[in-house]
Order: structure tokens, then C-alpha cells, then sequence
């Protein structure tokens, strides 16, 4: 998998990134897929310094990031300094090393 | 016989003291830092032997190598031993230990926390890189460890160094190293407390207890439920 | 519910490390419970809530291996897994079981051995909660979705670091009073906040969270006896009623949250409990609260109704939530001091609100104690349970 979809709803226009059989706004039970890219904005975000035996870094960003379309999504940080509001631009990575697998997910730097 | 034990002896390098100082721990408690004296070795061969019993996270093999250690200290066995204790009011709770290779290259051995919950092994351990890197005036310290959620915790903390090369002493595993570089790259994080520490408070600590054997080890077991 | 449902008999095990496996810590909290209610052989279906036994233990079938234990066979038993508030899932299927009229006798066990595996693994399993693909593949953990949560609702409604360490003060110095409580052990505002040495003290986990804003992973066991009015009375214990039970869930993924910081789950299961038992926030004298972390004591405190929002933190401040105050919240220490065994936690909660409401809880005993009530978060508020408890006679 080289990309990271999102999914919207035919009827209302809705788009989310987590996949659901009814839309979580109207019901709607027809979607598009399509990868998901471009610009977001950060909502939150951790420095997450307990971690799990998959990682050797003393830390990893995580943050909760809204795209320009209203999707939102949770992704790798890359920035020094983040800061609520900020504005950042999504890529796909690898972003945990799972059972010798390389697992790849929305980074956004 | 005496020539003889001059020979078993080793040379002793006379280095820089480490000077005492105080930590307050999450409890409110002030654990005192100090260096112990040769003569105090009995006392913490005493809570090593006690903890030569504990399966849990390894203290049985830290404990048992710690004691050998320790007496080799007592009886001229190691050179340049050294041995930092952490006191609440005179009460052992934890200590390190470990010795120089040379001037230049120091060598940890061993970290015993004797409460559990309040960091004191991870203070213990931070006051014996200070000591190598900050008194000593070492490049680097080797370390191994025998307990795997110590080194990791030590590994990723302070960003050790590989040292494949070298065999430590403790045994045949993967060596690491902590460079100065890496030190002073932490030491804010990881390195803690006040100096200089009051004479109250260096004379609470001047005679090292510990507890009763069975006390010590539901204290480091945990009391099972 | 068809009929009203009673607490006859509570038991815990000491939270903490077990000497035992997980069915050893079932047996134990189900013994105290059967035995404190005076009722075994009438016991009519098992309950048996666990989170963790397939990843943790290498075990599952969980109810058929407490009742065969028990030697309770051929009564009906089964496991209920809802993520960590799984025992409050158990609670509420057992009270229906007895709600319903199918059965009298109902006896609820909650369990977790979580000690088996590493700090690391268990706080990458208690993760497996998470959306597979859009939170667990990031290294999500459970901290990280608080830390999070914290960021924005600190932000919010002025909330310090201190706010949260007294959090962990009020909880820890409760759990000194608690002989079940996993930490016994009191901490300092100095030695985990103000003094440079609270760096090493209390690490980050999650920023803005540290150490000690989050609870330390337990392995524990706490069951509880329901059973019909005619068979609560027979006992001679004093009458202690579930008077409401609501649930909610929310969203999988925290993101999909139209506002991260609304704990609706929360909000709605409170709700519902309130309404079924007929009452108001107002009129609770004591609750448990699931304070995984420290923000979360805060954030629900407000969100089950008992303060407006943005002022748990000073109802906190001014001491309200302290033993001998207004509104006494984790009398037992909570998550964080008493401990979380994720499926017992539920259980737990409820077992101290019975005590609390019979007036057997000890040096931590809130006075005049008559309505209780718990919160019970799973997921990172997915999930969530909320019970009213009454004291009758």
C-alpha cells in the first residue's frame, strides 16, 4: 500500500478517512475512494515518550490534523516546534516497524 | 604471606572523591547521594545477600554480582572500586557501583533500587555517570546489564553507543558506551540534585541501615496479592 | 429493568502484583464476594469481565474456567469483553439478568493479570483498543490520545500542570487509606511538579502528561453478588440498590470526534443513569471516577454533570473532591493510586461505592453516604458506563 485513502460520501459529501459502511453524517451507504493529501491543519498533538517495544526512539510526535476538505486523521509529526493551528502538508511513510513489517501511514511535515 | 598478598593486591588510584548531595523524591522524601566508605561494606553485603533471593527483574543476578563486588572492594580483590549509596534519613535505599579501567575509561557495574516506584535506580544511576564523566574526568563509560527493562530504559535514554569491541567485564554480551558527548547531551533530563548538602543532613547519613531481610525483600518484591 | 436490582455481597483481591494466575485472581475476588453475601450454591449465571486474557495470559473461555473453579457448573457463564470497561459491561448484563427476572442470583467477576508482560507490552496491548488503521499503526498508545485530549482541554479552560498533579496528590493520599489500593504510598507537590529534581521524579509519558498523571498497570480482581430485593433482604446486609445504569458509545477513532474534547459517551451514559435512578447530579455524596489519568478525573467531573464545565479543576483546587469534602471523588485512590486491572476496574469502582453506601470503607469512609455513583471509560471513551447506586435502608 503506497497511499493512505479517505472516503466520501456520495450523497452528502462528507469525507472521512476512517472507513464506515453509513455515513457518520447523513446515513449515506455510497462512498469514493481516493487517497488522502495536500495541506492540514493541526488540531492537537503529543510527544509521546512511552512507547511500545517497536520503537527505539526516545519519542515520536503524534497530532490530530484536519484537511482543507474537513477530513481529519491522526498522523507522525515531523516539526521542531508544533503548534496548534499550524499549517502542514501530509506524506506517506513509515511510521512503525510492526513484527519486522514496515507499516506505512500519513506523516505530516 | 604478607608479600604475597602485596602481590594480590591491586595498585590503588587515589581518585577525586564524589561529593554528597540531595535529591527530593516524588514522596517528599530527601534521599541523600553519597559515596560509601570501605568500611561500610558489610552493611550492604548484608541487604545484597537478602536480595540474592529475588527472581523479580532480575535482582538475584544483580544482587549476587553486586556482593562479589562489593567484597572484592572489602578485601582488595578489585581495583578502584567505588560504591555511591542512596540514604533516606540513614536508610539504604539503593545503591551503584562500578570502577575505572583507566583514567580515561570508566566501567558501571551494577544499580540495586531497594524501594521501588520513586525512580531512586534511575537517580543512582544518573549520579554514576556524573561521577565517571563529572569527577573522574572519563571519555566514556561501558555498561552491559542484566535486567532488560534497565538497559532499555538506559539505552533510550541516554542514546547509548554500540561498543562491539569491547568486552566488558561483566560478561560476554553487547557492550554500550556513554561518551561525554552523550552525557552533557542528557544530563539535563537525568541528572538531578543539590549541592552542597546540608551538615544535618550528611550527618543523618552518616551511619548507613538497612532494613531487615525480609522487610527489604517484600519492599523489592512487592508484597504479593 | 423489570425489577429492582441489589448488591448482596462485594470482594476485591489487593490490586497490585498477584502471586497467582488470572483464574486464581477470579477465584479469590468471586470467594470474597460469595462469601460477604452468604450466597454460592443459589447463584443462578456468572459474569466474568476481562479484557486482556487472549493477548496477556494465552487463555480465554474465561467464564467456563471460573465456574468449573468454583465447582458452580452447571450454572451459565460467560466472559464480557468491552476494553477497559469491560466490568462495568459485566455489572451492567448481570443487573439485567436479575433486572429481567431471569435469574435471582447473579454473581458478576471482573479480572485482569496484566504483570504477566512487560510495562511496554502492556501498554501496547491496552492500545489493540485503538482504530487498527488510522491510531494503532502510529504507535498510538493510550496516554498519547489523553495527552492530547489534555493539550486541548488544559488549553481551554485554564488548567495547569499543578491542577493535574493534585489530581494524583488527592488520589494517592486516598490510596494510602485503601489496604487494596496498588500505590499506598503519598506523593508531594514539590517532589513530582515543583522542584527541578520532578524532571527525573516524573518523566513525560504523553506530553503535557507525566508519570504521575497516569494510573500503573495491576493485576486485581473485584466481583459483586446481584440479586432480587426478596433475596438482598434475606441477608441482613444493608439494602444497597443499582438504581440506574447508562451506557454510551462514541466514535472508534478520537479524530472522527466533531469536537476531540467532548466526551459524549461520557455525557450520555451519565444521562441515563441519572434518569433511571430519578435523580441529580447534585444528589450524589460520592462517586468513582475513571481516572486513567488525571485529566480525565477532571474532564468527567464535569461532563457526568456534578460541576459546569471548565471548573472541575477549582471545585478540585478549593478541596471539594477531597475525602471530607462536598463531593468526595476516588475515595479508594482510583485508577491511579488503587490501581487498573483494565477488566476489574468496572467492578472495583462499584465494590467501593458499596462499601462506601454500607459504611464498611474504612478510614476512607465518606459520611453519611447514600448515593453513590461511577463512571466507568473504555476505549478512550468509546465506551462508556455509568452506574447509580442507592442505599435503601
Amino acid at each position: 500500500m503506497t497511499e493512505i485513502s479517505a472516503y466520501t460520501c456520495k450523497d452528502c459529501g462528507k469525507r472521512t478517512h476512517v472507513r464506515h459502511s453509513h455515513c457518520p453524517a447523513c446515513k449515506g451507504t455510497s462512498f469514493d475512494e481516493a487517497p488522502l493529501s495536500g495541506k492540514a491543519r493541526l488540531l492537537t498533538f503529543t510527544r509521546v515518550h512511552a512507547l511500545s517495544l517497536d520503537y527505539e526512539d526516545r519519542h515520536i510526535t503524534l497530532g490530530i490534523v484536519e484537511f482543507e476538505d474537513g477530513c481529519r486523521a491522526l498522523g507522525r509529526l515531523y516539526v521542531d516546534d508544533p503548534r496548534i493551528g499550524m499549517e502542514l502538508t501530509a506524506e506517506i511513510g513509515i511510521v512503525r516497524v510492526h513484527e519486522l513489517e514496515e507499516v506505512k501511514g500519513l506523516c505530516f511535515k | 604471606m604478607a608479600q604475597l598478598e602485596e602481590v594480590l593486591r591491586p595498585q590503588v588510584w587515589e581518585f577525586p572523591p564524589y561529593p554528597a548531595k540531595s535529591i527530593m523524591l516524588a514522596s517528599g522524601e530527601t534521599m541523600v547521594i553519597r559515596q560509601a566508605k570501605r568500611e561500610e561494606v558489610p552493611v550492604m553485603l548484608k541487604a545484597a545477600a537478602a536480595l540474592t533471593h529475588v527472581e523479580r527483574d532480575f535482582y538475584d543476578i544483580v544482587a549476587a554480582r553486586a556482593y562479589a563486588e562489593l567484597l572484592g572492594w572489602l578485601r582488595y580483590r578489585v581495583r578502584d572500586e567505588y560504591c555511591l549509596v542512596g540514604l533516606i534519613d540513614g536508610m539504604l535505599v539503593g545503591l551503584v557501583n562500578g570502577r575505572s579501567l583507566s583514567k580515561k575509561v570508566g566501567v558501571s557495574y551494577h544499580t540495586i533500587a531497594m524501594r521501588r516506584g520513586l525512580r531512586i535506580g534511575a537517580h543512582l544511576f544518573a549520579s554514576k555517570m556524573e561521577y565517571h564523566v563529572e569527577y573522574l574526568g572519563q571519555q566514556e563509560v561501558y555498561i552491559v546489564a542484566e535486567s532488560p527493562i534497565g538497559f532499555r530504559r538506559w539505552m533510550i535514554e541516554y542514546g547509548l553507543e554500540k561498543r562491539p569491541q569491547v568486552h566488558h567485564e561483566l560478561g560476554g554480551v553487547m557492550s554500550w558506551s556513554l561518551t561525554r558527548d552523550l552525557y552533557f547531551a542528557a544530563k539535563d533530563r537525568l541528572v538531578v540534585g543539590e549541592r552542597p548538602v546540608s551538615d544535618e543532613l550528611l550527618e543523618k547519613s552518616a551511619t548507613i541501615t538497612v532494613l531487615e531481610d525480609d522487610a527489604l525483600i517484600q519492599q523489592v518484591a512487592g508484597k504479593l496479592k | 429493568m423489570l425489577r429492582d436490582v441489589y448488591i448482596a455481597g462485594c470482594g476485591m483481591t489487593g490490586f497490585g502484583r498477584a502471586a497467582g494466575d488470572l483464574l486464581d485472581i477470579l477465584e479469590e475476588a468471586a470467594l470474597a464476594a460469595t462469601e460477604d453475601a452468604g450466597l454460592f450454591s443459589e447463584i443462578e449465571s456468572v459474569f466474568v469481565a476481562n479484557m486482556g486474557a487472549g493477548i496477556l495470559n494465552h487463555m480465554s473461555g474465561l467464564g467456563s474456567a471460573l465456574v468449573d473453579r468454583l465447582c458452580l457448573y452447571p450454572t451459565p457463564a460467560e466472559l464480557v469483553e468491552n476494553g477497559p470497561a469491560s466490568g462495568g459491561s459485566a455489572a451492567k448484563i448481570g443487573a439485567y439478568a436479575v433486572g429481567s427476572g431471569a435469574v435471582d442470583v447473579a454473581l458478576v467477576v471482573g479480572g485482569e493479570k496484566m504483570r504477566a508482560v512487560t510495562g511496554w507490552e502492556a501498554t501496547d496491548f491496552v492500545a489493540t483498543l485503538s482504530h487498527p488503521q488510522a491510531e494503532y499503526i502510529y504507535g498510538v498508545t493510550l496516554p498519547a490520545l489523553a495527552g492530547m485530549f489534555a493539550r486541548l482541554y488544559m488549553e481551554k479552560y485554564g488548567i495547569t500542570p499543578e491542577h493535574l498533579a493534585r489530581v494524583a496528590l488527592k488520589n494517592h493520599e486516598n490510596g494510602t487509606k485503601n489496604p487494596y489500593a496498588h500505590i499506598q504510598q503519598a506523593v508531594s507537590l514539590d517532589g513530582i511538579l515543583n522542584r527541578p529534581e520532578a524532571v527525573v521524579n516524573n518523566p513525560w509519558v504523553a506530553e503535557p502528561l507525566r508519570m504521575f498523571d497516569c494510573c500503573p498497570v495491576s493485576d486485581g480482581g473485584a466481583a459483586l453478588v446481584l440479586c432480587s430485593k426478596e433475596v438482598a433482604e434475606k441477608t441482613g446486609k444493608p439494602l444497597v440498590k443499582i438504581s440506574g445504569i447508562g451506557q454510551a458509545t462514541d466514535t472508534h477513532a478520537v479524530h472522527e470526534r466533531e469536537d476531540p474534547i467532548e466526551l459524549k459517551a461520557v455525557q450520555l451514559a451519565a444521562k441515563k443513569a441519572f434518569e433511571e435512578a430519578g435523580i441529580k447530579p447534585s444528589d450524589v455524596d460520592v462517586a468513582e471516577l475513571h481516572d486513567a489519568f488525571t485529566i480525565l478525573e477532571i474532564a468527567e467531573s464535569e461532563q457526568v454533570g456534578f460541576f459546569e464545565r471548565g471548573t472541575g479543576h477549582i471545585a478540585l483546587e478549593k478541596g471539594e473532591t477531597s475525602l471530607g469534602g462536598k463531593l468526595p471523588i476516588n475515595p479508594s485512590g482510583g485508577l491511579k493510586a488503587r490501581g487498573h486491572p483494565v477488566g476489574a476496574t468496572g467492578v472495583a469502582q462499584l465494590v467501593e461505592i458499596a462499601w462506601q453506601l454500607r459504611g464498611d470503607a474504612g478510614e476512607r469512609q465518606v459520611k453519611n453516604a447514600r448515593t453513590g455513583f461511577t463512571c466507568n471509560f473504555g476505549g478512550f471513551g468509546n465506551n462508556v458506563l455509568c452506574f447509580v447506586l442507592e442505599r435503601e435502608n
